[in-house]
């Protein structure tokens, strides 16, 4: 086992590679003169943190639920009901009325539809399923085709004007963030964060397993629920944000796992968020200003991604 | 009911289904009209019976080779457009209109065909590095392979600007299909009969390599040949008229709970089941928003994913 000192050196490593990464991205190319540039560069450094933060704890908090290194909510297709929502808002209201929606009363509506949703299903797979892995994640693949199927669906059944109004939200694009929504998902954001801090000691004993949960005195139920529903919103803010994306949340969550498996949630909880953030900061800081390309970002992650949970798939495969 | 009257049922739903879909359209079209009107007998020829062939052989192909795959790789989940097949389609697609655009569209078609035949020989010969404990696992692996394949295919897709033609090419869409735009499928329908006839040998290699080989069975040549049967039959189907989610998976095993395991016996239903389910969807996708249209694939796979997800759900080991 690796000692603390280490552990801690690395935490720092990772945070002052954040911070450069961070300062590159803000100033890159301009002066201290433009405040209006570096006010905007701010806010979408803000949207990027927080997305990657968001992403990563709620990708770590679900796998540690499900006791599994592959399932993540979007996987799972958490945020591609969130793109639902919006769907059957749009076909029931009409465009008019659904821009006429303060985006911030769109993302509460959405936050609390998701926590719903998350309850309901995931709950009751993981309640149900919880000794046949397999089964649980083809079922969540299958609910996330089913529910893209029913998004493009109900794209073709409603007016294309509504449609491009639709089509806004449905790409992970880094490049151009929602901005009214950033500092009201920040403010979730940091809700959130504090009760997951509040409780990461029964996550620790979450990861002995199910029976060692209900051994130890824990109520299984009620815990697993307020987790859930703190992936569900946490799910929801970086859906906001950004549009969904699939594997990124694996990504971190399975570097971290490779390099540290015997840290304390705490601990884990800890570097995920700030690997989260660094990859998403450094990422767009290399892509945006010195390869200049725009929406590749997003692709790359996904192809990266894609490769590990490959890998963890079979090394699976190959252990059982 | 003897079995006789059930073919004769089968055989005349079928065929009504099959009339409806010729007067159904952007024009509705009244049986006097079609000797009245020289205008509406030339989109009936034009247009409505390729379109209704089509539909037809489609349904009816990826039954077959979802029976088939189901059999000869020994595990109910297998499918072929669930293991990468599609996503070798579009990079044949893309690849062949970049580097060579001047071949017209049948040598495109056939080009994204062999792609495709690649990516499911690739697939194959991956599995066998693996050893799967659970059947389980078969669709997992292949579905995040597809995602890496389609992945790399969205990254190229972007760079080289085509992600609009891969769009519309692969959606499942039954509208673009014109006379001369669907006769590759004709090859798809001879590979299918093929299969039939052969259905007796196809049917040892589901009991397993061993008890085969024990029946005198040339175990492994078979298998090649079915798998390039299955490959080549899929390929021109999805390369001719895109993705058709989920029928190779569900239809077969809707069919397996009535008729067993005998392919002689099995394939007819499995072909008569997908036909007639695709072609209602596509009658469906034609009426719901009259004169536009939704495409077969998004209403089949509305219903058939929710048909799949409940039988994940309802967990009975034995049937699935």
């Amino acid at each position: 086992m690796l000692s603390n000192q280490f552990q801690k050196s690395i935490l720092k490593g990772v945070i002052s590679v954040w911070l450069l990464s961070s300062f590159l991205f803000i100033t890159w190319g301009l002066t201290p003169g433009d405040h209006f540039f570096l006010m905007l560069r701010f806010e979408k450094w803000l949207a990027l943190n927080a997305v990657g933060v968001a992403v990563a704890v709620s990708t770590y908090v679900f796998q540690t639920l499900t006791h599994s290194r592959i399932l993540t909510p979007s996987i799972m297709g958490l945020d591609a009901i969130y793109l639902l929502i919006s769907l059957v808002i749009i076909s029931a209201l009409g465009t008019g009325s659904y821009l006429a929606i303060d985006a911030i009363n769109l993302f509460l509506i959405n936050s609390l539809v998701m926590i719903g949703f998350a309850l309901l299903i995931f709950g009751g797979l993981i309640l149900r399923f919880h000794q046949d892995m397999n089964r649980l994640l083809l079922i969540g693949i299958v609910i996330g085709l089913l529910i893209q199927a029913l998004n493009e669906f109900l794209g073709r059944m409603i007016s294309p004007e509504d449609f491009v109004v639709f089509q806004g939200a449905a790409f992970a694009r880094f490049d151009q963030l929602d901005r009214q929504v950033v500092w009201v998902a920040l403010v979730l954001l940091t809700g959130c964060l504090c009760l997951i801090w509040r409780f990461h000691p029964v996550l620790d004993i979450f990861r002995l397993g199910r029976s060692h949960v209900i051994n130890l005195g824990i109520a299984y139920v009620p815990m697993t629920c307020l987790f859930l529903m703190l992936v569900a919103v946490l799910v929801s803010i970086s859906t906001a944000l950004v549009g969904p994306i699939l594997f990124f949340g694996l990504l971190v969550v399975a570097l971290v796992q490779q390099c540290f498996p015997a840290g304390k949630s705490g601990y884990h909880l800890l570097l995920v968020a700030m690997v989260g953030a660094l990859i998403l900061v450094a990422g767009q800081t290399l892509f945006e200003h010195v390869l200049s390309m725009k929406a590749t970002l997003s692709v790359v992650i996904e192809v990266i991604g894609g490769c590990v949970f490959f890998m963890l798939l079979i090394k699976r495969g190959r252990s059982d | 009911m003897r079995p006789f009257s059930y073919y004769l049922l089968a055989l005349s739903s079928l065929l009504a289904l099959t009339f409806f879909s010729l007067l159904v359209g952007a024009y509705s079209i009244s049986i006097m009209d079609i000797w009245r009107q020289p205008d509406m007998a030339n989109v009936m020829i034009s247009s409505r019976i390729p379109r209704t062939l089509a539909v037809l052989i489609v349904g009816s192909i990826l039954g077959i080779v979802g029976c088939l795959s189901q059999s000869v790789m020994n595990n109910v989940f297998a499918e072929p457009t669930t293991l990468g097949t599609p996503q070798g389609i579009a990079l044949g697609l893309l690849l062949s209109s970049v580097i060579f655009p001047e071949i017209g569209l049948v040598g495109k078609m056939l080009f994204g065909a062999s792609m495709g035949f690649f990516s499911l020989l690739l697939f194959f010969a991956l599995l066998q590095k693996l050893t799967l404990s659970d059947p389980l696992q078969l669709p997992l692996i292949g579905l995040v392979y597809s995602a890496i394949l389609g992945a790399g295919v969205t990254f190229l897709a972007f760079e080289f600007d085509r992600m609009q033609m891969l769009a519309v090419w692969l959606n499942g869409d039954f509208a673009t299909i014109i006379q001369g735009r669907y006769e590759l499928l004709w090859g798809a329908l001879i590979i299918g009969i093929m299969a039939y006839w052969m259905a007796n040998q196809f049917s040892m290699l589901g009991m397993g390599e061993n008890l085969a080989r024990t029946l005198g069975v040339p175990y492994r040549a078979l298998v090649f040949i079915a798998l390039a049967m299955i490959a080549l039959a899929t390929s021109l189907v999805v390369a001719t008229v895109g993705m058709i989610s989920f029928l190779g998976l569900v239809i077969p095993n809707i069919v397996r709970q009535y008729c067993g395991d005998n392919l002689k016996h099995s394939l007819p239903w499995c072909a008569w089941m997908g036909a007639s389910s695709l072609l209602l969807c596509d009658v469906i996708g034609r009426l719901l928003t009259h004169p536009l249209e939704v495409p077969a694939n998004l209403v089949f796979a509305v219903f058939a994913g929710t048909v799949f997800l409940a039988m994940l759900w309802r967990g009975d080991r034995r049937a699935l």
